[in-house]
């Protein structure tokens, strides 16, 4: 990559691509690059030295103190190589936004002594959107591999009860037609509460909706062999912040996962 | 493996380049000023501090065949007061970060609200995970800053808007 600077004043060169410092970012270097998969929904962490705190970048040892006007700086990093059917990935920096579906493309000549330094395991983040339906109450997250329909247990049931309330139905076939088009085996289904209350009194409760929820989605949906997992978590694993009631109608949920 | 230095023009950056956002003509005369290209703009909130200030959107780009869309914007503060970028995280769902991923899209079509991706680590793929020393964190009068946030929004969606706390959503931004 090469960096310029394209301002009228000099920057400060020395941390400007670092990954952050409360992240263990390494100084003086291009830490803080790393490269997106967007057809599996995963971030590629630079490839660590083994045993080190650096990565296998271009180290400029504290001796690139700023950039001047006009100046630019060429640099590399190393990362994990994707599988052979990502053909390209998007680059992201500390400083600038996405850069779109960079080729990726075999070198010319390989670079013996980066190719035979011993590294760490790759670092290998995955990727998760969140999104709410306005139009109702519930809200999704979706991952590279995996569907998760939150359902909000304010429209699912009546307070501290576990049995469905008539507007349940509407959602929960929604969500019976999405898991047969899905092609899926398994679902789990988890509950979940606020976090006001006594867990003793929110963690059966929690099962008990999701027992329920399955029953009924076992009920809607029509792929043959699929199977079912529950769980109830009482308030654990907030998704939204308990700060706000906002927040906590986003924690009282049921949950349902399924594999893309 | 050595470090490399050298005077360059703009033409000979190579991979910023692809990122280089390029005036669309029908923008040519809003991107003269700082040579961003605009495709939406909001104000701010009658009720908000911010009155007075905008936002401009620079651009939405989507990754290929994919569903990640970046999107880059600018504010530009009139006034006294101040947008403090790192107390600007998302406020309904746990991040962990000091950025500005209480910046939300959404599609008014489906009426699905996208919040900015996150990693496992809990960091939003948006500004402000990480502030080098150059970075403007709190935006003043006179000093406008751009920022950019990435999102997850299905193929077939063509245009969206932009909502940034304190500010009125910009409207119909087109996907490129």
């Amino acid at each position: 990559m090469t960096l310029t600077n394209n301002g009228e004043e000099d920057v400060k060169g020395i941390d400007i691509l670092r990954y952050p410092s409360r992240a263990d970012g390494a100084p003086y270097s291009a830490s803080g690059v790393s490269l997106i998969d967007t057809k599996n929904y995963q971030r590629y962490r630079p490839l660590m030295r083994a045993g080190e705190t650096d990565c296998l970048c271009e180290s400029w040892q504290g001796d690139v103190r700023r950039i001047e006007a006009g100046d630019s700086l060429d640099f590399w990093v190393a990362f994990p190589a994707p599988p052979e059917d990502v053909t390209e990935m998007t680059v992201n920096t500390t400083v600038t936004p996405d850069m779109p579906a960079v080729p990726i493309s075999e070198a010319a000549e390989v670079d013996q002594e980066i190719v035979d330094t011993p590294v760490d395991d790759p670092l290998i983040l995955g990727l998760r959107s969140l999104q709410d339906d306005l139009g109702g109450d519930s809200s999704r997250e979706e991952t590279g591999d995996e569907t998760s329909i939150m359902l909000s247990s304010d429209v699912l049931f009546e307070v501290n009860e576990s049995e469905l309330t008539s507007d349940a139905d509407s959602a929960l076939e929604e969500v019976a037609e999405e898991i047969d088009a899905s092609g899926t085996e398994s679902v789990r289904i988890d509950g979940y509460t606020d976090d006001t209350g006594d867990d003793s009194i929110n963690e059966p409760l929690s099962e008990d909706r999701a027992e329920e929820v399955r029953e009924r989605l076992e009920e809607y949906t029509e792929s043959s062999g699929l199977t079912f997992e529950t769980a109830g978590h009482g308030s654990s694993d907030p998704v939204a912040n308990n700060d706000t009631e906002e927040g906590r109608q986003k924690n009282r949920r049921v949950t349902i996962t399924f594999e893309k | 493996m050595k470090k490399h230095w050298k005077k360059t023009s703009v033409a000979a950056a190579t991979v910023l380049t692809t990122c280089t956002l390029l005036p669309t003509s029908s923008y040519a005369d809003e991107a003269e000023e700082d040579g961003l290209p605009v495709v939406a703009t909001s104000e701010a909130s009658d009720t908000s501090d911010y009155e007075g200030s905008k936002i401009e959107v620079n651009q939405a780009q989507r990754s290929g065949d994919s569903d990640y869309v970046t999107i880059t914007w600018t504010m530009t503060i009139t006034g006294d007061a101040v947008f403090e970028a790192k107390h600007n995280s998302n406020n309904l769902y746990r991040y962990n970060d000091r950025s500005v991923s209480s910046v939300t899209v959404t599609d008014e079509a489906s009426e699905v609200r996208y919040h900015p991706l996150q990693d496992t680590d809990g960091f939003c793929l948006c500004t402000g995970n990480f502030y080098p020393s150059n970075s403007i964190e709190d935006v003043e009068e006179g000093q406008p800053a751009t920022f950019w946030n990435s999102y997850m929004i299905p193929q077939e969606t063509e245009k969206v808007s932009l909502s940034v706390p304190g500010f009125a959503p910009a409207k119909d931004i087109p996907i490129e």
